[in-house]
């Protein structure tokens, strides 16, 4: 009995330091939201969790440079084809080699019209795939697209096992996933969390943390908490009211990714009067205080824009943010035949950084103009049924962290038909069309930039300003935040 | 009326009377007298905490994630969702209390369809209700008190039936028909006086379940739209910044506190004196 007794203190005093010396390897991340389902090639959300689990042929590196990733080096053969070759010796967690036909699978079940991939018009360009040998593959294109290289770094592109799909099908698949990369999945409990362990064997080297676990703090106030505790290493989207208790807490850390964020916007329904004159688009435009916004509610954690493309992006243009003029906005209102100003809706939600707040200043600007606002702050499921459609004026962010490219960050909300455009100006819609069909970067560079000037003349959307992504670590953990918005934890490291 | 005042037996109401009071002075006197605008913000000034003195201006409960008076907002709020639950109770009393009488009165069909239609409404979760009619109709102040108002009919309905059911066997209600008034009459000059009592009793008794309601929609977003406050409102909007500026919740909070118990003591209360009355 005694030595039973004296078993138990041993193993009880021992439990505490065998866990401590567990979790040092170990890191818990705080997100906003959970997942709903891992399968890449079919997500509804950002890709934080699979870019873990899964690799792409094409990586990019913390400079946001193109590296090799499960192709070695890729070159274009002729203009609508493009040659990869593949990583000799990769294979996907449950031992299935990857090789070309891995490739061609992953991009045909995208590709396919009847599977309605919802981030299809990602790889839209690619016209088929063509296994050439087991380490070669050659993607054909369209169109010419110099980009390609580029989509083949992100999702829908991630490389799929096909022997594993085909057995369980997608909807097992999407709940126990199964890639190359540096992270095994090893359990996910909806709305709680998901949890990875290491691939040992992984392709770049064994990673030096053995379980990641994910989980879902929707409550930022809750989220900065378990990071203030130690409950967790790492989180998301820090509330920017209580981010400096983040930064003076001696255990932790805040990390500010400069316009790692999106861009946030007014949508305006050009089919409803009065915003189908553009003088009343330009009042409206010039009767918001940007900077007061970003520096007293945002707390400096964005930036004010003039352009809806992100600083980061290919054809930027840096145009002067638009001056916050009330006088001459009035003086606008008053030559479109609206000295007395209108009665309008708003429309936001509670989804982007302290949107609501944002959203009450600017109803008071526009009022100091003459432009009453009825707002609506709805619930974003039910503002997803809604805008982009009613508002007359709505408030959305958009971004393109994930292609760096201009064309994401216009095309879909400027051109005239798109299903999150509300804008019509045909002398826009011809520019977008010719953006997309030139090849030579630096004409296209040319016609990106005509685009962001007609834009901002003709004020298609209101650009206010994009968001810097925030995260909150613990002093303990390495991790510097990434314009594209990834966690890649196989690049952190904990002490 | 010794024993009305005697203030052993009577301290709940005495102090629910001081509580109903103080909320009520704040209602009607801070939207009327307090010069500050509650709905605009001087963006320079957030978060600023109770007794803060800004350009002149004291803000005695301190400013919101705007740089609006929070004084000037409570004040404001109190009396708008006061208001919406009041006229959503004279609703549910109105609504409730006539189909109650009518079919405890004639019996029969009306009875049958009426009693079943209680049953329905009971038997179905208010909140989920309220906020699957707002999201159809769409959020704003009178859409919310027809919502609060017609959903709350039943409990009336329920006791104006039975209280009917005691009151139309009684001698009286037999002379007033061989005298040949109508049944309309009856209803409403010789029942209705009968079954006040009691249903104001259940009103008060009512009235926390609605402003708690009422804050649970303001609360959920599907209220009072802003920059209009409400309480709910205000403690939806402050709950993100209760670590940074607690007083943006504990005010509004506070208010609602002092409202709904002050009417649970004062409904028991009525209840009380009625019980020792009948005695």
């Amino acid at each position: 009995m005694k030595r039973l007794a004296a078993i138990a203190l041993a193993a009880s005093m021992l439990l505490p330091i065998s866990t401590a010396i567990a979790s040092a390897a170990d890191i818990v991340v705080g997100r906003g939201a959970s997942t709903t389902a891992m399968d890449p090639g079919f997500l509804k959300e950002s890709a934080t969790i699979v870019d873990n689990i899964f690799d792409t042929l094409v990586m990019r590196d913390k400079d946001m440079k193109l590296v090799p990733g499960l192709a070695t080096s890729w070159k274009a053969i002729d203009d609508t084809t493009w040659e990869f070759k593949l990583r000799d010796g990769v294979k996907f967690h449950n031992g299935e080699a990857m090789d070309a036909e891995a490739v061609k699978f992953t991009i045909d079940r995208v590709i396919d019209p009847a599977a309605k991939s919802p981030t299809v018009s990602y790889i839209r360009t690619v016209e088929s795939v063509e296994v050439v040998d087991p380490l070669t593959v050659r993607i054909k294109t369209k169109g010419a697209d110099p980009l390609l290289p580029t989509r083949m770094s992100r999702y829908p592109a991630y490389i799929v096992p096909p022997k594993y799909v085909k057995e369980v099908g997608n909807d097992v698949f999407a709940r126990k996933p199964v890639g190359t990369g540096p992270y095994k999945f090893v359990e996910f409990v909806p709305d709680q969390h998901v949890i990875l362990e290491a691939n040992k064997d992984y392709w770049r080297g064994a990673p030096s943390i053995d379980k990641v676990t994910w989980r879902a703090i929707p409550d930022g106030t809750a989220r900065i908490t378990a990071l203030l505790t130690g409950e967790v290493d790492l989180i998301e989207n820090v509330p920017v009211d209580i981010a400096p208790m983040v930064k003076d807490s001696p255990d932790t850390d805040l990390v500010q990714v400069k316009n790692g964020g999106l861009t946030i916007y007014l949508g305006l329904v050009m089919n409803e009067k009065p915003l189908d004159n553009v003088k009343v688009r330009q009042a409206l435009n010039m009767a918001i205080d940007r900077q007061s916004i970003v520096t007293n509610i945002l707390q400096g954690m964005a930036s004010p824009r003039g352009t809806q493309v992100g600083a980061a992006d290919f054809g930027y243009k840096d145009l002067p943010v638009t001056p916050y003029d009330p006088a001459k906005a009035k003086a606008l209102l008053a030559e479109a035949g609206l000295p007395n100003g209108f009665s309008i809706k708003m429309q936001s939600t509670h989804r982007y950084m302290k949107d609501s707040e944002v959203a009450q200043a600017i109803a008071q600007q526009f009022g100091d103009i003459g432009v009453k606002i009825d707002q609506e702050v709805l619930d974003w499921s039910v503002y997803t049924q809604q805008v982009p459609r009613k508002g007359p004026i709505f408030m959305l962010g958009w971004g393109s962290t994930q292609t760096l490219d201009a064309d994401a960050a216009v095309y879909a909300i400027f051109k005239t038909g798109e299903p999150y455009s509300t804008a019509s100006i045909p002398e826009l819609d011809k520019l977008l069309d010719e953006s997309r069909s030139i090849v030579d970067p630096a004409k296209r560079e040319a016609v990106l930039a005509q685009i962001q000037d007609l834009a901002a003349e003709q004020v298609p959307v209101i650009p206010l300003y994009q968001e810097d992504a925030l995260y909150g670590k613990a002093k303990s953990v390495t991790f510097e935040g990434r314009p594209d918005a990834r966690i890649p934890i196989f690049d952190i490291k904990k002490q | 009326m010794t024993r009305f005042w005697n203030v052993r037996d009577n301290a709940d109401a005495i102090f629910a009377t001081f509580l109903l009071i103080a909320v009520l002075a704040l209602c009607v006197f801070v939207p009327l007298l307090w010069p500050i605008d509650p709905v605009r913000g001087t963006l320079t000034a957030t978060f600023k905490p109770p007794l803060s003195v800004i350009g002149g201006e004291l803000h005695p409960l301190g400013t919101d994630q705007l740089g609006r008076d929070l004084l000037a907002r409570l004040g404001l709020g109190a009396a708008i969702s006061l208001s919406i639950v009041l006229a959503a109770s004279v609703i549910s009393v109105v609504l409730g209390t006539t189909l109650g009488m009518i079919a405890g009165y004639y019996r029969g069909w009306f009875d049958i369809i009426i009693m079943r239609a209680v049953d329905v409404q009971l038997a179905i979760p208010f909140i989920l209700l309220i906020l699957l009619i707002v999201a159809v109709i769409g959020p704003s102040m009178g859409n919310l008190v027809v919502v609060l108002g017609v959903t709350g009919w039943a409990v009336f309905a329920r006791v104006a039936r039975a209280k009917t059911l005691e009151i139309r066997e009684l001698e009286y209600i037999d002379a007033s028909r061989s005298i040949g008034l109508s049944n309309m009459v009856i209803i409403f000059r010789h029942v209705l006086p009968n079954i006040v009592g009691p249903i104001t009793v259940l009103m008060t008794l009512d009235l926390p379940r609605l402003i708690i309601l009422e804050a649970s929609v303001g609360f959920l977003g599907l209220g009072v739209q802003p920059p209009t406050p409400t309480l709910g409102n205000l403690i939806g909007e402050g709950r993100s910044f209760i670590l940074l500026a607690n007083w943006l919740v504990l005010y509004p909070g506070l208010v609602i506190g002092a409202l709904v118990i002050g009417c649970n003591l004062i409904g028991d209360w009525l209840v009380r004196r009625a019980d020792s009355r009948n005695a």
